[in-house]
Formats: structure tokens, sequence, C-alpha cells
């Protein structure tokens, strides 16, 4: 335990500005403007006509042409990168060009090869991930919500389980207890498939007429799935934490008349708390990771979005897509640590 | 009118007897202390008073009224469940390790059983637990967390704790082992200012100075029996038991 903290400790002190070498200060101010002014010149976006007089004079032809065809052989997209190509089937041949430029600035930059290119292609990526659909950020948002949401309901309805499981009356035990086996037993996403196909099957209703919605349905159905197999996991942890206390804090409120539920309720499960918060996290980010299974039931998250992206022939787009997820988890792990803190007043 | 009576109480965890045919009668007002060698079935006799321990067979009274007649396990006594609860209510218990609530303040730790078990309102209990906190002199430390206080500071908190319930009788449970020597003082003379007020006390205790003061009777226990009950004055002096003898050369002259 000390050495835990210790190392914590240091790891703190580490990233404390106030204990920094001046050099390292100087390279993280310069590092955090440079990020700025970048993020800031990045709205300054060349308009659509200087991107096309920068494109060859066959392309340039080719978009003249364009405006008065009726079937478009043009595909062009717009924004910070400006991506214009061309196909056309003839009896000469199949002919295809592509140009790929990107504003930033104001300046424009050939992105076709080259390091530009690469942050072009990722600049690309991003905007396709967080803006596809119609909300921006909608698949980290979707990621997000189905995550907090299940791990919450998860984790009250794992607070029944525990007790249950460790009740000294079978009849409630037994079947806590095998619900929990199943849940950790089976594959999640034969779970997700068996609530969103079988059960809607098997009771004769669907999830598209209950929320009436087909998007909102799968989600009902995903957000379920999601959270009766976290309160499987939760269980364990809560389990754990609760038969950690100290016996005699048991004792203690026996001897004071305090019945089961206020012991439970007022003593225990207060104290145990702070020893599920570590493991709750570690539950939290499996979940996180865990929700790309919605692909599998079509839910628009980051995963399915990028596996569409991916489609077009884009492999690196999975670059943007762990990034995205890295942040969501730092962040998460950031947000408990503070609670565990918080929770550690006592002792 | 005694407070407790056991007769013929046994007790084993397996095949190991902790407790064979202890009988014992403590009357109102009394100071009890229970003496002898580790493992003689002291603390799991004062344990099966307030039911931490289940006997298996024996009969137990509490002012007067059964709560166990035991054979093999089996319970005859008559005797709601709410009734033994409120029983079991006049029995405030002090612990070795003194397990005071740890995510509490110690005013919350004093509060908590009056107002959600004895339904008292939110001001009379706060005024009950300063009252008791003055009582074991730590009446500054009201608003403090139980891992701030000293082990000493701790055990007078449990010791508050347990009168905040306004029990007729105490057990004590070893309340001075888990303290450093220096501490030891502070707990006893709480319990000596307590004992003087009349409360009922049955105490499992190694300072034998105490006993001595203090109890009107000391218990001495061997191997899960009830050897020899007699004033302090008597059996320290002239213990009739060869055991008795060994047992309070070996713990007085050291």
């Amino acid at each position: 335990m000390e050495k835990k903290d210790n190392l914590r400790k240091r790891f703190v002190t580490y990233f404390n500005p106030v204990n920094w070498q001046k050099k390292t200060k100087i390279i993280t101010t310069i590092t955090i403007a440079i990020l700025i002014a970048a993020f800031i010149l990045s709205f300054f976006v060349p308009t659509y006509d200087d991107f096309v007089t920068q494109t060859s004079p066959t392309m340039q032809e080719e978009i003249q042409k364009d405006k008065d065809r009726k079937n478009k052989q043009v595909l062009q997209s717009y924004n910070n990168l400006f991506i214009i190509s061309y196909a056309s089937f003839s009896t000469e041949g199949y002919y295809a060009e592509k140009d790929e430029y990107i504003g930033f600035a104001g300046q424009i930059y050939d992105a076709s090869e080259g390091f530009t290119g690469f942050v072009g292609e990722m600049v690309n990526y991003t905007y396709r991930l967080l803006g596809c659909g119609e909300n921006i950020l909608h698949g980290a948002k979707l990621t997000i919500f189905l995550t907090i949401t299940s791990v919450f309901f998860g984790f009250i309805l794992s607070i029944f389980l525990a007790l249950g499981k460790m009740s000294k009356i079978k009849l409630i035990s037994k079947p806590c207890s095998a619900y929990v086996f199943f849940f950790r037993g089976t594959p999640l996403m034969i779970q997700l498939f068996a609530i969103y196909f079988m059960v809607p099957g098997i009771f004769k209703f669907s999830w598209t007429a209950l929320t009436g919605d087909v998007y909102w349905g799968a989600f009902l159905a995903a957000l379920i799935a999601f959270t009766l197999n976290s309160a499987a996991y939760c269980a364990e942890i809560v389990r754990a934490a609760i038969q950690s206390i100290d016996k005699g804090q048991t004792e203690a409120a026996k001897v004071l008349g305090l019945n089961y539920r206020l012991t439970m309720s007022k003593i225990i499960i207060p104290q145990s708390i702070k020893r599920m918060i570590p493991p709750i996290c570690n539950e939290f980010v499996m979940v996180l990771k865990d929700a790309s299974l919605v692909f599998a039931i079509s839910l628009m998250d980051i995963t399915t979005i990028s596996k569409t992206i991916v489609s077009d022939g884009s492999y690196l787009v999975f670059i943007p897509a762990l990034i995205i997820y890295l942040i969501i988890t730092a962040f998460f792990t950031y947000i408990f640590n503070k609670v565990e803190k918080k929770f550690s007043v006592y002792e | 009118m005694s407070m407790i009576k056991t007769e013929n109480l046994c007790k084993s965890f397996g095949s190991l007897e902790v407790l064979k045919n202890c009988s014992l009668s403590i009357e109102k007002g009394e100071v009890v202390c229970l003496i002898g060698p580790s493992g003689a079935g002291k603390s799991t006799y004062l344990r099966s008073l307030n039911h931490l321990e289940t006997i298996n067979s024996g009969k137990l009274w509490i002012m007067d009224q059964l709560v166990d007649d035991r054979h093999n396990g089996h319970n005859k006594a008559i005797l709601s469940p709410k009734q033994r609860n409120e029983l079991m209510l006049d029995m405030g218990m002090v612990f070795q390790r003194f397990n005071l609530f740890p995510h509490l303040t110690v005013l919350d730790n004093l509060t908590l059983a009056p107002i959600n078990v004895k339904n008292m309102k939110k001001e009379d209990a706060v005024n009950l637990a300063l009252e008791l906190l003055q009582k074991v002199g730590l009446s500054d430390k009201a608003d403090a967390y139980p891992s701030k206080l000293s082990g000493g500071q701790q055990q007078r908190v449990a010791i508050a704790r347990a009168l905040a319930m306004q029990p007729k009788m105490m057990l004590f449970d070893e309340p001075t082992s888990a303290l450093d020597p220096e501490l030891v003082g502070e707990v006893l003379q709480v319990m000596k200012n307590l004992a003087d007020d009349g409360m009922t006390m049955i105490v499992v205790t190694h300072e034998m100075g105490f006993a001595k003061e203090v109890a009107d009777r000391v218990v001495f226990m061997y191997q899960g029996e009830i050897l020899e009950v007699d004033s302090p004055d008597v059996l320290f002096n002239n213990p009739k038991h060869e055991k008795t003898k060994n047992f309070l050369n070996s713990v007085l002259n050291i």
C-alpha cells in the first residue's frame, strides 16, 4: 500500500508544473501555444474557388464540363481537406484522376503525398469520424452515453446481486450466483444478439415499435445488454469490497441494535464504496471498449463509422479512431481518480 | 433481580469445546471481572451473552427473561424476535479493537444508533452524545474522524457510543489489550467512573490491578470452565484451585 502511495506521489510530483525544470516548462508552453495557434489558424480555410485554381488543367476542364452534365463525373469533398477526383469510362478505357489539397491558414498545400498528405488524411478521417450522421461528435457521444448509463444502472443492480449472492437463503443466493455465472460465462456479443433478435422473437414485440425509432430501438437493446452484463461483473466487485470490510464493523452494528438493512446502508456499503472505485473504473474502461460491439447491430458509434470509412480503402482511419478512444479513457480515468481521493477523507 | 443468569452454557466450534457448563448469575450494579489464560473461553462467554455467538446448549436469562433455552442448538425459549432485540439493546458492548465506524465522525458514531434504532430526535441524540463525550473527556473531538484519534481516545469514544444507547449493563471484551501501555490508564479511569455510577459491568480483562480495585466479584476461567468465583480479596490472596494459583503467579510475578 505504502509503495503504491509513493509511486502515486512521484507521479503527481512529476506532472505538477511547479516542480518542473525550466527547460520542460518552456517546451510545454511552446507546444501548447503552437497547438492553440494551429487550432485558430485552422478556421481560415481557403475558398472552394481557390482550391479549384490549384488543380491540374484537365481536372479544371472536367469541373467546368461537370456543371452542365446530368451524370456528375467529378467527386469532391470540401473542408480543411479538399479532395477532388474524376473518373470516366469511355471506349478508350477507364480514366481516373485524383487531386488532394490541404488548406491551412489561408494557404493551400499539396496533400497527395508526403507529410502534408498524412496530415490531410488524419484531418479528413477525424472529421468524418466525429461529424458523421446528423450529429457532430455522433459516434463518440453514443459510446460515452452508452457506457455511462449501462455502468451506472449495472452498478445499482449489482449491489442487490451481491447482497443476494451473500444471502444465507438459498432461494435468493442460488439465482444470483447463476445470473453472475451466466453473464460472465458467455460472450457479450451473443448476449447482445440474443437481446436484440431473440427476445423480441420470443415475446412477440419489436424494438423499433417499442421506441418508435429504429435507431433508439437498437440503442435500448444495447443498453439493456450492456447493463445486464456489467451488473454481473460489478456484482463480484461489490461482493469482494463488502467482504473486505472488517467483521468487527458488523458486530459493532449488531450490538448497537442496527438491523441488516441499516447495517448495510449506513455502515458497510459507505465504507466499501471507496474500495470499489478502482475496480469499477477498470470495469468502466472495459465497457467503454466493449461498446464498440454495437457495430454488430448497426448502431453508429466510433467503430462502426471507422468501419464504413475503411471500406473506401482508407485504412489509416483507425489511427484517429484509437486516439479518440484513448482521449475518452484518459478523461474518465482522471475523473475516477478525483472521486477516489474525495472518498478517502477519513483515512 | 439478576441482570444476567446463565445455566450450563455450552459452546463448541466443531469438535473444540470452548464453553463447558458455564453457570453464573450477575446482580444489578455488580462489576464482575473475567480473568484467565488465553483460550479459556472468556471472550466467547461474553459474546454468547449478546448473541454474537450462538450457544449450543444451556439457558440464558436477561433481566429475568428466558432468552435462550437450547438443546443441541434448538431454541425452546418463547420470545418474539422483537422482544429479544429489545432485551439485547439493554446490553452495551465495547470491543478489543474499538470497531468504531471509520467513515463517520465521532459525533455521528454516537448518534447513529439512537436516531435510527431508538427513533430519538436528532437534537436529543446530539445533546446526549455531547454529554457522554464530556463524561469520557473528549468534548473537543466531536467532529474528528476516528482515524485521527489515539487508541485510548478511540476506546473512550467506543465506550461513549455504547452508553449512547442508554444500556442497563455493559460488556467489555478486553478493552485495554490493543492499547499502548501509556494509554491504558485513561480508559480504565473512564470504566472506574462508570462503575462508581452504579452500572452493571462484565469485564474480560488482563488488568489485574483493575480487577482487584473495582470488581465486586472475580471469575476465573480455565479451558472453558468457570473454576472459581469469589471476591477479589479472596481470589487474589487465597485462591482455592491449583490452576488459579499458577495463573496468578505467572501474571503477577513478572
